[in-house]
């Protein structure tokens, strides 16, 4: 059964406007990034892939291209892990 | 408008026919001593146009941040997009050149480029703290 993370994903997957900042917070964490307020950005990262970063606005509503490469993203975790699964 | 290349080089040039030259892409810079100064980088986005893009003017920023998310720069400049021929949807190259940046500390540094403020991609440039050679033992 998909997690609530995985179904967020899905659905960004398949539209990726009209999502909230808090929206894409649930989506890194329920992947296991961490979400750190920065100097004047706020920061994504992953623990177990310190090359998995992004960078996130403070405002409320988000632009298509913060949801598009959060899918990349998270993409590029998936295919890590199996990776070192495998 | 699409992201098809981000990256940063020691140069970058547009030949007359529109061709992109990029010679030596990096992603690590090494210092012995911080704050480091970096003299010259070439930053290169390539954006691919969508159809109802053709013929607008954009607005664009890159921001560098650190690893903390502090914003060490950034940049804003504007474009128009050509308009496509031959049904082909066209491309905008941006090139900037990055003199005398100065990185505070070692650590991952963030190019981050927008387009009207929406996010259109991102890049991680590793700044390392070369290791001093020990004394040789007497």
């Amino acid at each position: 059964m998909p997690s609530k993370a995985e179904k967020l994903l899905e659905q960004m997957r398949n539209s990726k406007s009209n999502w909230k900042r808090a929206d894409l917070d649930k989506l890194y964490q329920g992947f296991g990034f961490v979400v750190s307020h920065g100097g004047s950005h706020d920061i994504v990262k992953h623990p177990g892939f310190p090359q998995l970063r992004a960078t996130l606005p403070r405002h409320r509503e988000l632009a298509k291209g913060y949801v598009e490469f959060a899918v990349k993203l998270i993409d590029r975790l998936l295919e890590l892990q199996k990776e070192s699964e495998g | 408008m699409r992201p098809l290349l981000f990256l940063v080089a020691d140069y970058a040039n547009i030949t007359r026919e529109g061709k992109l030259n990029v010679m030596g892409i990096f992603n690590d810079i090494y210092a012995n001593n911080f704050p480091a100064r970096h003299s010259s980088m070439h930053l290169v986005a390539k954006l691919g146009a969508e159809l109802g893009e053709y013929g607008q003017n954009r607005n664009f920023t890159v921001k560098l941040l650190d690893d903390d998310g502090s914003q060490i720069m950034d940049i804003s400049g504007q474009f128009q997009v050509p308009m496509g021929e031959r049904g082909r949807k066209p491309e905008v190259n941006i090139i900037l050149e990055l003199k005398d940046v100065v990185f505070p500390k070692p650590g991952a540094y963030q190019f981050v480029i927008l387009v009207d403020k929406d996010h259109k991609g991102e890049l991680s440039l590793y700044v390392n703290q070369l290791e001093v050679p020990r004394p040789a033992a007497e």
